[in-house]
């Protein structure tokens, strides 16, 4: 068993088979350096719920496949990314401090599947990011490829 | 048979400016990342991003990292047109590298086949195999036209989305462009240079591989005409540069006179051509020479093959050959990847069609002997995708059909012109669809941008790049020179220093007392004397005369060896590599990629780009000792070393590590020798 620590100062028991999915435990176990706790000072207790969550559902990835628990886990994964923006960027930060690669993959194409089909002004707003360029820039990508600007698929919703 | 499920896709109707072609959709074609299920967030949670201001958001999308990260994700459709986020999106979307990152890793992702532009002289009419991409499709086929201004293209073929349009110019002349249908941008492929003789150019391949996206070349070959000669050259779109090749085909001896009239099929690294007549030819980029390919059996009685279709599909070549009679079974022969022969991968069997379509069939009575066909149709194009799922794109009369193999169903795709048996042979066969203009175009997702990321050199930098490398600058010590001085040394002793014990020993016992100056070698002499009298000839080499040499009052190895060698400048960049606390191997690297050998030296002859700059930054900010310039010049040397180490971990196991683990490793490493020599200090 490894102890982690979040920043608020909540401690953590997780399998040492779970946890060594993330690269960064890896090595520190394999140095020596986790024989006690390990603290994570960028990471809240409620996201490393999550992420732990996230790694005991994945403890033998190779596993899954054999005894056909695949699509369970392919359904874990949606039931898991199902959450906030702000929870998702949460995760995604863990996953790259904790350098786990397939949940960094997961919670990416989860982001990008939101963003996939959305109009400019949505994604601005959902992502509360201020346009900064000119009319005239604008419109000049806009002639460059104007068959990505338009589309029946292209959705102005924000949700 | 025929599936015509309207319920799954609404009709759509596309009626081009020339009315020619009729576009109906009655399937959905959709692909695996269509069918992938969104999940709409809950309400709750749209709530919860509304009430915070998502702190992590503004910082997620404000690191670049993460937003890279999540960008490379997307399709390129929607990274073009989130562009105009701002202007932090426009310049992470726009820069060659995220292109390159993202080409190379749809590369890996998707190989489908989006569609396909049939000819119809003169026009170009794009047929999308799926629904989504039709709007886009259809948008880009406008540009496709106006690009050309009027002029005429003779052909167009594809090479993994990229595009090589052959125009011809008002005054006969022929134009290649290349030409990039996902951004517009397109570039003119120069005549190749160094051709003194009466030419004429056959056909002009690309070759692009999207996994090594910023290297990237077409093939040109031509026909010498005096010596009825094919000649190959290969032009580098990167560098700019005309590579020609050695070998030459020959026509007379080997016939072939419709090879390479065809565009050839770039796989795995080479270019392939096949002829009705002759044996196949392979042609490899890389070291610009002919291979010899496995060439099908000419069926006995005939003098030709009649090869229906060749190209690539699913990272396989594929070939149908329908001899000796257009029938209504054929097989589809695949080629080994080693190139040991072709193998028969599905067998065809379409003796139910004339059934569905009973305008394939001829019925005249006493048909002329050149429609004497029992029915026809022609085959466009094989797909064939990860899954195995093959498909078949056939024109018959008047339609355009998607037969499937595996579940044997058959989705009609397009009506075209024209619908008579007749027409078809002599009308669309020969002129629209057989020739492969008609090339599908392959995931064009791909080449999001190759064009404008690439070959800005300009003829100057490129003469001062190639023509003049640095080559003379060079802290290498050469330990052969410095032994050689040594020997002088040796010489200078025997003659200057008679005192001395061994070098009386020497004359007493080994000259037999002949007098060293007369500079002939004694043969008797033992072969160490003999070098060392030999060594007269470096002294001759560095410019010291000979006879001076015993008047001289000392004697200096390292000037001897400075003369030998020649005045070098000192290299600017010596304290990078001298008193570099990082492994010696680090710091050979190091030192060949500040030669820019590094890259040549594992066979890349594509220089990086910025790296000069990068260099003289580190060389003025990173040159004294305090701990932050020392830990830098590690930090470059261990970057070095491991993007090599990644290179050779993907080339020689095929292991791909990701770039952040490479990074973690670095750092790791990094922080170990910097805290032994912290350790040290103290």
């Amino acid at each position: 068993m490894v102890k982690l620590k979040s920043n608020d100062d909540k401690e953590f028991e997780v399998e040492e088979a779970a946890v060594i999915q993330s690269e960064m435990i890896k090595n520190m176990i394999e140095d020596g350096c986790a024989t006690s706790v390990i603290p994570l000072p960028n990471i809240d207790s409620k996201t490393l719920i999550k992420v732990i969550e996230y790694l005991n559902k994945h403890i033998n990835m190779g596993k899954a496949a054999e005894t056909g628990e695949e699509d369970d886990l392919k359904e874990f994964d949606e039931q898991f990314v199902n959450m906030g923006w702000e929870e998702l960027f949460d995760v995604i930060m863990a996953a790259n401090y904790l350098n786990i690669h397939e949940l960094m993959e997961l919670c990416c194409q989860s982001a990008a599947d939101r963003l996939k089909n959305k109009s400019v002004r949505a994604v601005r707003e959902m992502l509360k990011i201020t346009n900064d360029l000119t009319e005239e820039e604008e419109q000049e990508i806009i002639n460059d490829a104007p068959w990505a600007f338009e589309g029946p698929e292209i959705d102005d919703t924000v949700n | 048979m025929i599936s015509n499920d309207n319920a799954t896709s609404s009709d759509s109707l596309y009626v081009d400016e020339y009315g020619v072609i009729k576009v109906s959709f009655t399937h959905c074609w959709s692909s695996e990342r269509c069918t992938k299920p969104y999940r709409p967030l809950s309400s709750k949670n749209t709530i919860e991003t509304e009430a915070s201001s998502s702190e992590s958001a503004q910082l997620i999308a404000s690191n670049n990292d993460f937003l890279i990260e999540i960008l490379l994700h997307l399709p390129t459709r929607c990274l073009l047109r989130l562009q105009t986020v701002s202007k932090q999106w426009l310049s992470i979307i726009s820069s060659p590298q995220f292109r390159c990152l993202h080409t190379r890793r749809n590369a890996r992702s998707s190989t489908s086949t989006i569609g396909l532009f049939l000819c119809q002289n003169p026009t170009f009419n794009f047929l999308s195999l799926r629904q989504e991409d039709f709007s886009a499709m259809s948008m880009m086929n406008e540009r496709f036209s106006s690009i050309r201004k009027g002029k005429i293209i003779c052909h167009v073929n594809s090479c993994n989305g990229l595009f090589c349009l052959d125009i011809k110019l008002s005054d006969g002349k022929r134009e290649f462009y290349v030409y990039n249908l996902t951004t517009g941008k397109y570039r003119l492929i120069p005549q190749p240079d160094t051709i003194d003789e009466p030419h004429l150019v056959k056909t002009m391949n690309l070759a692009f591989d999207p996994e090594k996206p910023e290297d990237y070349h077409a093939v040109c070959v031509w026909l010498s005409v005096s010596g009825n000669q094919l000649r190959f050259a290969v032009y580098s779109l990167s560098t700019g540069v005309w590579r020609h090749s050695t070998e030459c085909y020959d026509c007379n001896e080997y016939g072939g006179v419709d090879l390479c009239y065809y565009y050839g099929v770039f796989w795995n690294g080479a270019v392939h051509w096949v002829s009705q007549t002759a044996p196949f030819l392979r042609f490899e980029i890389g070291n610009c020479a002919f291979r010899s390919m496995p060439t099908t059996p000419i069926v006995e009685g005939q003098w030709h093959r009649n090869i229906e279709y060749f190209g690539e599909s699913g990272g396989h070549l594929h070939l149908i050959d329908l001899n000796p009679h257009p029938s209504m079974q054929f097989d589809i022969l695949e080629l080994e990847v080693n190139y040991s022969g072709w193998f028969v991968k599905y067998h065809v069997n379409l003796d139910f069609l004339p059934n569905l379509y009973p305008v394939m069939v001829n019925q005249e009575v006493n048909p002329p002997e050149e429609y004497a066909y029992s029915n026809v149709f022609s085959t466009i194009c094989f797909l064939e995708d990860e899954k195995d799922k093959a498909m078949l794109l056939l024109s018959l009369p008047g339609k355009i059909i998607l037969y499937n193999l595996g579940n044997r169903m058959i989705k009609e795709l397009a009506d075209v012109k024209p619908a008579s048996f007749r027409l078809f042979i002599d009308g669309a066969r020969y002129d629209g669809f057989e020739i492969p203009n008609c090339r599908c175009i392959s995931a064009i997702e791909r080449s999001i941008n190759l064009i404008y990321s690439t070959c800005n050199l300009t003829i100057r930098e490129f003469v001062a790049k190639r023509v003049f490398p640095s080559s003379k600058e060079t802290t290498k010590y050469d330990v052969a020179v410095w032994h050689k001085a040594a020997i002088g040394k040796l010489l200078w002793n025997t003659c200057a220093k008679k005192d001395k014990l061994w070098v009386q020993w020497v004359y007493c016992y080994k000259m037999e007392g002949i007098e060293i100056y007369l500079w002939d070698v004694p043969k008797k002499a033992s072969w160490v004397i003999q070098k060392i009298l030999q060594a007269t000839k470096y002294f001759h080499k560095a410019g010291i005369d000979v006879n001076d040499v015993a008047g001289m009052e000392t004697f200096s190895t390292k000037q001897l060896y400075i003369n030998l060698r020649g005045q070098f400048p000192k290299v600017h960049w010596r304290k990078l590599v001298c008193n570099n606390m990082g492994l010696p191997r680090w710091i050979f690297i190091l030192r060949l990629a500040i030669l820019g050998r590094l890259l040549s030296w594992i066979g890349i002859v594509r220089d990086p780009k910025e790296w000069n700059e990068e260099i003289s930054w580190t060389v003025t900010y990173a040159r004294e000792s305090s701990h932050k310039a020392e830990v830098y010049r590690m930090l470059l040397a261990a970057t070095i070393y491991h993007v090599r180490r990644e290179r050779n971990s993907r080339v020689f196991h095929s292991k791909r590590h990701a770039s952040v683990h490479i990074i973690r490793h670095i750092i790791q490493e990094v922080h170990v020798k910097a805290a032994m020599k912290h350790r040290t200090a103290h």
